[in-house]
């Protein structure tokens, strides 16, 4: 027994005393608790433990639940502040809609949308001075827009009329060459559609239908025209879809 | 340290597992298995020290689970500053004191005349019989000085320390003890 302090004799007797006491003590008969207490304590301690751990194991839930609704929240907010924030620019938001004829127009448009988000935030500052002006000339942007739009689509339909006659056109330009890959592709993506806005725009998706045989065909011959290998796989795609279709003298060679 | 728990399961064998005030924070983080090894080293000198308060077992069980009780409800508010043996006896004696303020309180005049009446030993006493005197002896003090005696003798705990979990000073504890010692050495060696 050591473990009074010794505050002078007095403590020094005392823990002596206390010591010799101890012994005697230790002697004495060593009273247990009965088992079945000991049973009922330790479940208690361990079901007050477990009913926390099975609230932890599913606490992680929680988590993931909050951060799902919070990743989902914000993508509807983005999604549908896009089109409204393209339209206040003076903007289109919806792709030309010819699916085809009009992807070089399409190109143009999106390349016009990037960099008007490029140059979004500069717009946003000075939208708070011109709300008014914006609000009056985004009207008259749009349907500057969509003439741009029928332009060019005119012109392309133009282009493809020059080049009804493979003999004639001679090498083709690049954009030739991608709306024969369009031909080919033959895709009406689901995603352009949707995107659509203006009843015009609707109308004119509907007119669009996949290229017909003859326009495959000139596809094809363009691209051997330009010296492009794949036009012999497209030939050969195009054979066994139509196998019966005759094919012109400058593809049989 | 010859008296407490350390003792029963040896310097070395403690020097390698966790201590108390560890295992209790770990139980507190809800590992159930370091409360297991927890009781197991407090059980029985918990349990002694209500059986040597209360003459009657049932009471003295009551008691023994209803501060374990106490202890597994209030384990996040432990705090590893203090020993847990001085932590648990301080919950311990609180639940003692407050079992004597319901049922009829003893007095200390009344267990002092007991005390008188039972040290009677005129014979030379064997051991045994020495054992079971020390006991009646024991059960016979005033509640206070039982109560720090039983602190001491099952604990270990300091001066200090005994009077932390009493809510004394170590000057009370001190005398406490004194008159404890004195009583059952007079008593004894009549």
């Amino acid at each position: 027994m050591n473990s009074i302090h010794n505050n002078g004799p007095d403590d020094k007797l005392l823990n002596e005393e206390i010591e010799e006491l101890g012994h005697t003590y230790q002697q004495l008969s060593p009273e247990e608790p009965p088992e079945l207490l000991d049973q009922a304590i330790l479940n208690s301690a361990h079901r007050a433990v477990e009913q926390k751990d099975h609230w932890l194991d599913f606490g992680w839930i929680h988590g993931l639940t909050t951060a799902a609704v919070i990743v989902l929240a914000l993508s509807i907010i983005l999604t549908q502040r896009q089109p409204t924030e393209l339209e206040e620019n003076g903007l289109s938001p919806a792709a030309p809609t010819a699916v085809g004829r009009t992807r070089p127009i399409e190109s143009k448009s999106k390349d016009e949308v990037r960099q008007q988000r490029s140059s979004a935030p500069a717009t946003r500052e000075a939208r708070d001075d011109s709300q008014t002006k914006k609000t009056l000339h985004s009207r008259s942007a749009l349907l500057e827009e969509d003439k741009k739009q029928e332009n060019m689509m005119q012109k392309n339909m133009a282009t493809e009329a020059g080049v009804s006659s493979p003999t004639e056109a001679g090498v083709s330009s690049p954009t030739e060459l991608e709306f024969a890959d369009e031909v080919l592709s033959a895709k009406a993506p689901d995603d352009q559609i949707g995107m659509l806005k203006t009843d015009a725009d609707k109308a004119r998706a509907e007119q669009s239908a996949p290229p017909s045989e003859k326009e495959q065909l000139q596809a094809i011959l363009m691209l051997k025209q330009a010296g492009d290998a794949r036009w012999k796989e497209a030939l050969r795609t195009f054979t066994e879809r139509y196998p019966d279709y005759p094919l012109p003298d400058e593809l049989t060679d | 340290m010859v008296l407490g728990v350390p003792r029963r399961i040896g310097y070395a064998a403690f020097m390698r597992e966790k201590t108390d005030e560890q295992l209790m924070q770990q139980y507190a983080k809800g590992n159930a298995k370091a409360f297991d090894q927890l009781y197991e080293r407090h059980r029985g000198s918990l349990y002694r020290y209500f059986r040597r308060q209360v003459s009657d077992e049932a009471t003295a069980n009551d008691l023994y689970q209803g501060v374990w009780e106490k202890m597994i409800a209030a384990r996040k508010k432990y705090r590893s500053s203090s020993p847990f043996s001085a932590w648990m006896f301080r919950i311990a004696h609180n639940h003692l004191v407050d079992h004597y303020r319901q049922s009829k309180p003893v007095t200390s005049v009344e267990m002092d005349t007991l005390a008188d009446q039972q040290a009677l030993p005129t014979e030379h006493v064997i051991d045994g019989q020495q054992r079971q005197q020390l006991q009646e002896k024991i059960a016979a003090l005033p509640q206070e000085q039982r109560n720090t005696l039983l602190l001491k003798l099952e604990t270990g705990l300091k001066m200090e320390e005994i009077a932390s979990v009493t809510g004394t000073s170590r000057e009370t504890v001190k005398s406490r003890l004194r008159y404890a010692v004195d009583k059952l050495k007079r008593s004894l060696v009549e």
